[in-house]
């Protein structure tokens, strides 16, 4: 009996756990008949127009790894603020302020933050640059507001597990919190600040709204952050809404093959750089 | 000294966050407010027709409202399951290299970027079509199954990490008394963390019901009114949002959609309290009840 | 150096201890003896004003410490001038507190935040006081939770005597070292010129080397 139910429960588990390789396998099946030469010449070019048979992803490769890098950047000096604030603060207000509105922020969706962006910091750019609406930076500041629960909740756990073990020892001798953080628990969490900037990344590289929204989803290749530009994933909601043309088609799996890949490496990343930690 | 200096730099870009997080929101709450009405969910419907699903209501969010809270449930559902029960395995019954290897899976999966979930339903669901189902459409139905496959990991998680919590010593307690493992897991495991179980089922539908680019691709559409079945396109709340903020003609549209995204935030917030309420009536001392 | 009138500290509203008097003079050395679990440990950590980061104590009293001719009560400082005291009333806990770093690290680091001169003699110096030096030489870059309880024991009081302090609370101090290396260190704590308040369960230990002896009872 024992057994029967155990044994139903792998069955279920594995099951589960091996629909992420389906998604992987399929897409790579659909991919790889594209891996004749010219078509991967075709593809590997940075113009996308129907019209002319042009099936370039390059750009938009560009486009998701600029918007993520910026947001990544702006997102890691925010949630680092945050936290460190959270920790050094002898304010209990400021304190539950800052915790509760991070939690807050993991809950928002995300369709929301782009929304409202659209009618707030869009008008805001094109009151500074009139010739910029949706643009690269109106896209990566909203996306930084995205990421910052997840790298905050990371950086929240080491700062506080690293001070329960050896903040007493320091203040003993004469320590202040403000020394103890910045040359000790610093340096001490920086295994978990990269694992939670690596975990960022996958989550603004995976993000679709924000970009479609507020990115412009123009074609050409961008030339300054106030530009407009695509995303892999914008790019494919885009084609997947309007049209079903079949070279477009492969196009869209080998983004998808992309994005999937680089997801899937970081987490191998994370992975290996967790393995590391022993002492703290 | 240097430290007031670096600490001043750090509130101003805490400043610099919590400013734009809070201008975003109370845009949403203020004009959402402004113009969220009877009149913006049901239009020209009468309330009542409506919610007895008499009347259908045109141009008004009901539809969409009632589309993603079925959305959520079913998906839920699916997920529930499969979810649970890895969850329960994970923390009961594998073992170490077992545990390791699927949880990497599950991580693997909750990378996943939600658009491409969505593109693997739709893929699946035209391979189906043609071969064989031909109820498989892009519908409520095909949503609900990659929303599920969206929020899995999460419960997977919540549930190992339930089950982790239990001291060792009620963990062990009924099997120094004979039961048998699946019993202790019925009997006492499941029943002594149920709240926590609970909130991670909350924790899942929050994480559902925000999520719009899985459903642009499985079934969302920007007008259909309720859903007549689980295998008919549907409407809701998250793609109701994009489609109009991409497509509005004029002022009353627009203001749907803030009503429509205040309703979602709500909904969300709401979502995420009851998730802490319960975590917090779950404080116990001394591992008793 | 340090007078204690009536002092009473509270834990959640159980009486830790209270109607504590006594006198810890200068330059000598005081022993505080008693049962297990009367607070003596809690007493140090009002002394260096660590209490105030345990939940829901109340202290009442007074805490005479002489700084430069003038009495200061130590439970009325502010957080920023009790921190400053630390420098000088030093507490060295009975299990060993030490940094995930390596042996010479957990050392440099307070002689580097400290700001201290000659930080490598005087790191050396700290050692040798505590008969640790000729064990760890050869291992200074290696970390210190290699090291055994009696090392790590040690090495914290190598620690607390790195700094200078004027006022050594040691809890405990030779509780995991043999009986030859706890004479050693006893000679060395009497020849050092500054004062000492030792919580011991040695009563050899006591005899030794305490100028006065305290008990609490119940």
């Amino acid at each position: 009996m024992n057994n029967i139910f155990s044994k139903g429960l792998l069955i279920i588990t594995v099951i589960s756990s091996f629909l992420v390789f389906c998604i992987f396998f399929i897409i790579f099946y659909l991919c790889v008949d594209l891996f004749s030469f010219d078509e991967l010449k075709n593809l590997l070019s940075f113009t996308w127009s129907v019209q002319d048979n042009k099936y370039g992803i390059l750009t938009f490769l560009f486009g998701s790894f600029i918007v993520s890098f910026l947001a990544l950047i702006l997102g890691f000096v925010f949630s680092f603020s945050i936290c460190s604030i959270i920790f050094l603060t002898n304010s209990s207000l400021i304190k539950f302020f800052l915790e509760k509105t991070v939690l807050m922020m993991a809950t928002i969706p995300t369709v929301i933050y782009a929304f409202s962006a659209l009618f707030v910091f869009v008008p805001f750019i094109s009151y500074f640059k009139p010739s910029s609406t949706l643009s690269i930076i109106v896209a990566s500041v909203v996306l930084s507001l995205l990421i910052i629960p997840t790298m905050s909740l990371i950086f929240l756990n080491i700062f506080n597990s690293l001070s329960n073990k050896y903040m007493k020892c320091c203040m003993n001798l004469s320590i202040s919190k403000e020394e103890f953080f910045f040359k000790f628990v610093i340096k001490n969490s920086i295994t978990q600040l990269s694992q939670g900037v690596l975990l960022a990344t996958t989550r603004a590289l995976g993000d679709t709204m924000i970009v479609l929204m507020l990115a412009g989803n123009a074609l050409a290749f961008p030339t300054s952050i106030f530009d407009s530009t695509r995303s892999l994933t914008s790019h494919i909601a885009l084609i997947f809404a309007n049209d079903f043309e079949s070279m477009a088609f492969k196009a869209i799996f080998l983004c998808a093959f992309l994005l999937l890949s680089s997801n899937f490496i970081l987490i191998l990343i994370i992975r290996k750089i967790k393995g590391k930690t022993y002492e703290v | 000294m240097k430290y007031k200096l670096y600490k001043l730099i750090l509130y101003v870009f805490t400043l610099g966050a919590i400013f734009l997080v809070y201008t975003l929101l109370g845009f949403v709450l203020y004009k959402g407010l402004d113009s969220i009405s009877l009149e913006l969910i049901f239009q020209d419907t009468d309330v009542l027709d409506a919610l007895l699903l008499k009347q259908r209501v045109f141009d008004g969010i009901f539809p969409a409202i009632v589309g993603t809270l079925m959305l959520i449930i079913l998906s839920l559902a699916f997920s529930f399951i499969f979810g649970f029960a890895s969850g329960i395995y994970l923390s009961v019954y594998a073992n170490k290299k077992v545990k390791e290897y699927i949880n990497f899976c599950f991580e693997l999966l909750s990378s996943v970027p939600s658009i491409l979930i969505g593109l693997f339903f739709l893929l699946l669901s035209i391979y189906l079509h043609e071969e064989f189902l031909t109820n498989f459409l892009p519908s409520l139905f095909l949503s609900s199954l990659a929303l599920a496959l969206l929020v899995m990991p999460y419960i997977v998680k919540n549930t190992q990490y339930a089950l982790d919590s239990i001291p060792k010593h009620i963990e062990l307690l009924s099997l120094k008394l004979g039961l048998s493992k699946t019993k202790n897991l019925f009997l006492v495991l499941i029943p002594y963390c149920s709240k926590e179980l609970l909130s991670g089922i909350f924790l899942a539908l929050g994480r559902a019901c925000e999520d719009t680019a899985v459903i642009m691709l499985t079934g969302a559409v920007a007008s259909v009114g309720i859903a007549s079945s689980i295998f008919s396109k549907y409407e809701a709340l998250p793609f109701y949002i994009y489609y109009i903020s991409t497509n509005y003609s004029d002022e009353t549209e627009l203001n749907q959609a803030f009503s429509a995204a205040l309703i979602l935030l709500i909904i969300s917030l709401v979502l995420f309290l009851l998730t802490k309420l319960i975590q917090k009536g779950v404080k116990r001392k001394d591992g008793y009840y | 150096m340090v007078i204690i009138k009536n002092l009473k500290l509270e834990f959640s509203n159980r009486v830790i201890f209270e109607n504590i008097n006594l006198e810890i003079k200068e330059n000598k050395i005081t022993a505080i003896q008693g049962p297990s679990g009367i607070g003596k440990t809690s007493l140090f950590l009002c002394i260096n004003s660590m209490i105030r980061y345990e939940d829901d104590y109340k202290l009442s009293g007074e805490i005479l410490y002489k700084k430069n001719d003038n009495y200061i009560d130590l439970l009325k400082l502010e957080e920023n001038q009790a921190q400053d005291l630390r420098k000088e009333i030093i507490y060295v806990s009975q299990h060993p507190d030490l940094l995930p770093m390596s042996i010479y690290d957990n050392l440099n680091f307070f002689a580097k935040t400290h700001k201290l001169e000659n930080k490598n003699e005087r790191i050396s110096k700290a050692l040798k006081q505590v008969y640790l030096y000729d064990e760890v030489k050869d291992i200074l870059h290696k970390s210190a939770f290699n090291l055994s309880g009696g090392q790590q024991q040690r090495l914290i009081l190598a620690r607390a005597l790195l700094l200078k302090p004027k006022l050594l609370l040691l809890d405990e101090p030779t509780a995991s070292l043999n009986e030859s290396l706890s004479q050693k260190i006893e000679e060395m704590l009497k020849n050092q010129n500054i004062t000492i308040s030792i919580i011991s369960h040695f009563k050899s230990q006591i005899n030794n080397i305490a100028d006065f002896c305290y008990f609490l009872e119940e």
